[in-house]
């Protein structure tokens, strides 16, 4: 984690958030932020994240009894152009009637700095994110990308304490995504501030965060870092939103689970009814003959780095398996399977580091 | 390329139509340039006739242009603001506020100034100052500025881009005059050259409302076509012309280039979408 002065702590109190149509966006919710960490709101559309982002920037204000505090400041009650944030939109909201150069000056504009003070600052801003180039021209001759850095450029010029950013790769193509993803990476890295980033895309969550909030319904899911969210989910929900995972539940007795496919290994699990999970590229595909568990290839995929593939017979629903690519598999074809226990994803409720 | 009959059928048509509606018109712009209309062309060419209205009848061009400019100053101040406000309310009030200003345009003229008359007509000052008029004038007009700027409003994200300036600290002010107005300002001016248009050419109200003191251009024109040759209120009209030409073909050229601007694609539709998350 980079700790930077730039950067100020955020701590949530209490916030809940009512719409004054009555929809409850977001439960009561305590949270810190650290100074200079990027913490990664996920979660499906409608779970509250941008809500909270929005709280933050305050461009909504929690319920009564919340409290926002930036460091040792109290912000509840402030106007976003009071608090000194900067904000990156999902539809970037770039002003048409300015240029790039006058866009990403505006900032600094309204804080009334001098005409060839803040010439020199956007020149230089410009170049750093490689839109020199581009300054003179206006908005609407923009691509996608360069929209979306000209954007970035804009918020960040101002040396905001908090930089917000909602979805902010949504609106372009995936090779683009990829390519800004990583560039964001190394310039969030770069500039050690604090940011708030909102997706819904766990690969992007993953990239980017220092820790992750999985959010679900108005409510925190789990917070970790992106291994403990993907390697211990502390409920169904986040096991099943952080990537694909096969779960595998049925009846156990003496330490094993009795499923269609056979009989798989829980050492763990005491009698009664059990859940087992497993995410598919840590499912070993074996020969049938002499296994005790396995099933009916229903249908494969062959995508370069490996073969994705989907077994009936196994489980209730259909079982994903990640296999090397190099193996070729048909449909029909009946395989034994290897689930490793110490490979398996347990729930964790605790919230301690298992794996 | 091969004519067919059609087309020239059809040419012709349109000529003929043409012809139907600017002969009169030319004609009686000839009229307020001949010596005696009556002896035609082969009388002479003359200002005489235009020069004689000019002293006859300044005063009513300086009170109409006067008036549209006052009119007009007061839509600016008043009109543009309100649209604003009904842009972001999101109150049904708002809606049926929306529909109310447009009444003005249904109601007969006539009707409007004899509400006014009944109301104010008691307040001998203003009964007889040029500002009764302007009242009347801004009732009918102000609609016609507001829903054109509006019409540009609910065409941008006005929401998003001030979030987006308020983000980089500006207040509501600074906002409004950097960002809101320069957004919708070409909607402001087609509103202003209709605004400038129709103040200039109103009659029914005007005339309920003027005073021998404050007659405007087409009040005087109705006065000169009653009283007056023919050589001088068609010299008349010839200048109440050439005062509202220009600014209906300004509102023709305006409201052509912003329909060419609306259909060029300015922004990138997909960014907009999937933004109904939680709103």
């Amino acid at each position: 984690m980079n700790i930077n002065e730039h950067g100020a702590s955020i701590r949530f109190e209490n916030c809940q958030k009512t719409f004054a149509d009555g929809t409850l966006a977001l439960h009561s919710l305590d949270l810190s932020v650290h100074a200079g960490e990027t913490l990664v709101l996920l979660g499906p559309s409608g779970c509250g994240k941008t809500t909270m982002l929005r709280l933050i920037a305050g461009l909504e204000f929690p319920d009564k009894g919340g409290r926002i505090l930036f460091k040792d400041e109290d912000v509840t009650r402030q106007p976003i152009e009071k608090r000194n944030v900067g904000m990156v939109f999902q539809s970037y909201a770039l002003f048409p009637n300015m240029t790039v150069a006058e866009n990403v000056g505006y900032g600094l504009k309204v804080q009334k700095l001098k005409a060839d003070v803040i010439k020199h600052q956007v020149a230089e801003m410009l170049d750093m994110m490689e839109l020199g180039a581009l300054a003179p021209r206006k908005i609407d001759q923009l691509s996608g990308g360069q929209r979306q850095r000209v954007a970035l450029a804009r918020a960040i010029i101002t040396s905001p304490r908090v930089l917000l950013l909602d979805e902010p790769l949504s609106a372009l193509d995936a090779i683009l995504r990829d390519r800004l993803r990583a560039y964001i990476n190394t310039l969030l890295r770069q500039l050690g501030i604090t940011t708030i980033y909102v997706t819904h895309d766990q690969e992007e969550a993953m990239a980017l965060g220092d820790r992750i909030v999985v959010m679900d319904h108005g409510r925190v899911s789990q917070i970790g870092t992106p291994r403990e969210i993907y390697f211990s989910p502390q409920n169904d929900f986040v096991a099943d939103f952080i990537g694909q995972i096969n779960t595998f539940e049925g009846p156990v007795s003496n330490r094993r689970m009795t499923l269609p496919g056979g009989i798989l290994h829980c050492a763990h699990l005491g009698d009664g009814h059990g859940k087992l999970y497993y995410r598919p590229k840590d499912i070993e595909i074996t020969a049938r003959a002499g296994s005790e568990f396995g099933g009916v290839v229903h249908q494969t995929q062959f995508i370069g780095d490996r073969n994705r593939i989907w077994l009936k017979g196994v489980n209730h629903d259909l079982v994903i398996v990640d296999s090397d690519g190099r193996s070729d598999f048909f449909i029909g074809q009946e395989v034994g399977l290897r689930l490793r226990p110490e490979q398996m994803i347990r729930l964790d409720r605790q919230g301690g580091a298992a794996a | 390329m091969k004519r067919t009959l059609s087309y020239y059928l059809q040419l012709s048509f349109t000529l003929l139509i043409c012809a139907f509606m600017l002969v009169p018109v030319l004609m009686s712009m000839t009229a307020g340039l001949t010596n005696n209309y009556f002896q035609g062309l082969s009388s002479g060419l003359t200002l005489r006739w235009v020069e004689e209205v000019m002293a006859l009848y300044s005063d009513t061009l300086w009170l109409t242009l006067k008036l549209a400019l006052a009119t007009l100053l007061v839509n600016l101040i008043a009109g543009v603001p309100a649209a604003y406000f009904l842009a972001c309310s999101t109150s049904r009030w708002a809606r049926v506020f929306e529909e109310l200003i447009l009444l003005p345009v249904a109601i007969p003229g006539l009707a409007i100034a004899l509400a006014l008359i009944i109301v104010y007509g008691g307040v001998q000052d203003l009964r007889t100052s040029w500002l009764f008029i302007l009242i009347g004038h801004v009732l009918y007009t102000l609609p016609f500025m507001v829903r054109a700027v509006l019409a540009v409003l609910h065409s941008i994200d006005l929401k998003l881009l001030e979030e987006g300036a308020a983000s980089l600290g500006a207040g509501f002010l600074r906002r409004f005059f950097d960002v809101i107005i320069p957004n919708c300002k070409g909607g402001i001016i087609s509103g202003a050259l209709m605004t400038l248009t129709l103040s200039v050419a109103e009659f029914n109200l005007t005339w309920m409302l003027h005073t021998p003191m404050t007659k405007t251009l087409p009040v005087g024109l109705a006065d000169s076509y009653a009283s007056m040759r023919l050589e001088i209120s068609s010299a008349y009209t010839l200048i109440f012309l050439v005062l509202l030409l220009p600014l209906m073909i300004g509102t023709q050229w305006v409201g052509a280039n912003t329909q060419k601007k609306q259909l060029s694609p300015s922004k990138p539709r997909h960014a907009s979408l999937g933004k109904n998350d939680e709103h």
